[in-house]
């Protein structure tokens, strides 16, 4: 119906500052309450327009289309550049144990519900399971800033875990769906060029440019996240695959430049994530919710059940208290930004037959768990399993 | 020719960034610099014998 890209353009960063106000009175994270708006604007519109007797919808643009790719990738990047590799270092043992049962026992038992209670195609399940197995860095690391806990070993050693369980979630993402070919070759060749001179040569650029107004330092990330991030969509990969981990590669670098950090977060949360989340809540059709109402449910508990099932039992392992195991647990259930990447990446691509490896209705019901679940067991972590921080340390919680 | 979403910005970021580079050591403004990159872009990939 908009035919003028500034239109169309006022009306999607209407909604995006209307989600922004929002979550800053409600206090719940943007991403979330971007998805929220996405959804009501999605389907609201076109009932509006047909009172009007008009075909009115949201409309997403090849532009618009670039903006969200952009955003999920350099979102990507942030998580990864996030995690301290000091951190991950010194909790290496119990992250690596709590992150990859967080990772492979709600893959397992999410695809495995999708493909034998739901139908679902194989390719179909799989996402399922990819989609399910995340924990949202953003929402567990929002939790730690809120309540001082990211200073504390317990909160260092939950943010190390949530990045081996998306590290599993990516990894995964981008070994099933790849086309195995010369451009997959010349990928992870490329890669095995730049990742390891990347922190060098990021650091060398920082020393020299930072401050300049043309940001040259954050070219260089874009560039260096633009081609390998287009050697991925080659090889028929998923381009956060190399943005997660080229984050985590120069996150010791960018870790002493905050300046410059802020000033990709900005560019991420002020024009590009909005596409991204408002347009994941735009594609959610209220009636597949309705419908399918029955199926989010179960897939949503098997999630939760599958991460108790693996979290609960590691994290007693290494000696951490019920309440620090439940409150571990809880948190690393949760579930948003790679979630819904995986779900869009089922949507977007294609099997042999030229089908989309997941329906609409299933992409509904994927990311409405993927939001349940973002909120759901941080109520509940926040609320009743919250640890008290004089007992962690007198613990240690065998970090 | 271009079909990856991906090339097309690496190839105008990777002119950015070789505009920049030129705007400080040149110590030139760099929206003038890029103004040069992209003539030089046009330069090396037109076809002169296109119509």
């Amino acid at each position: 119906m908009l035919e003028s890209p500034w239109l169309i353009a006022a009306l999607w960063i209407g909604l995006a500052l209307l989600a922004s106000m929002i979550s800053i009175r409600v206090g719940i994270s943007v991403a979330l309450i971007e998805i929220i708006v996405g959804v009501v604007a999605g389907n609201a519109i076109p009932w509006v327009g047909s009172l009007f007797g008009t075909q009115a919808k949201l409309e997403t643009t090849p532009w618009i289309n670039f903006l969200a790719s952009f955003g999920s990738i350099l979102l990507t990047f942030l998580a990864g550049a996030e995690i301290e590799p000091d951190v991950l270092r010194k909790h290496w043992k119990p992250s690596l144990a709590v992150g990859f049962v967080s990772f492979l026992s709600p893959f397992l038992g999410t695809m495995a519900a999708a493909y034998y209670l739901l139908h679902w195609s194989a390719q179909a399940s799989m996402i399922a399971g990819v989609a399910l197995s995340t924990t949202s860095v953003a929402v567990v690391y929002a939790v730690m800033l809120e309540t001082g806990l990211n200073k504390r070993d317990i909160g260092k050693l939950i943010l190390a875990s949530c990045f081996v369980t998306d590290l599993g979630t990516v990894l995964a993402l981008g070994v099933m769906f790849a086309n195995y070919n010369w451009w997959l070759v010349l990928f992870l060749g490329v890669s095995a060029v730049i990742m390891p001179f990347a922190p060098r040569l990021t650091q060398r650029f920082l020393r020299r440019y930072e401050g300049q107004v043309s940001e040259p330092e954050i070219k260089l990330l874009l560039l260096m996240l633009f081609v390998l991030g287009g050697l991925a969509a080659a090889a028929n990969s998923e381009a956060v695959l190399p943005a997660y981990i080229l984050g985590l590669v120069v996150a010791g670098v960018l870790r002493h430049h905050k300046e410059t950090v802020y000033h990709i977060r900005v560019a991420v949360f002020a024009l590009l994530t909005p596409f991204y989340f408002l347009k994941a809540g735009a594609l959610i059709s209220a009636s597949a919710i309705a419908q399918g109402a029955l199926v989010i449910l179960l897939l949503l508990l098997v999630k939760v059940a599958a991460k108790f099932v693996g979290v609960y039992p590691t994290a007693k392992l290494f000696k951490m208290d019920n309440r620090v195991s439940m409150y571990t647990t809880l948190l690393m259930s949760t579930g948003l930004t790679f979630g819904t990447i995986s779900a869009m990446f089922g949507l977007n691509h294609f099997d042999a037959q030229g089908h989309s490896l997941i329906n609409s209705d299933q992409y509904s019901a994927l990311v409405v768990v993927v939001i349940a679940s973002a909120v759901v067991p941080t109520l509940i972590a926040q609320k009743w399993f919250q640890p008290q921080h004089e007992l962690l340390e007198e613990n240690g919680n065998g970090a | 020719m271009i079909e990856n979403t991906w090339v097309l910005p690496a190839i105008w970021l990777g002119l950015a960034l070789v505009a920049t580079l030129l705007s400080i050591w040149l110590r030139i403004a760099t929206a003038l610099s890029e103004i040069v990159a992209e003539l030089g872009k046009a330069a090396v990939f037109t076809n002169p014998f296109a119509k």
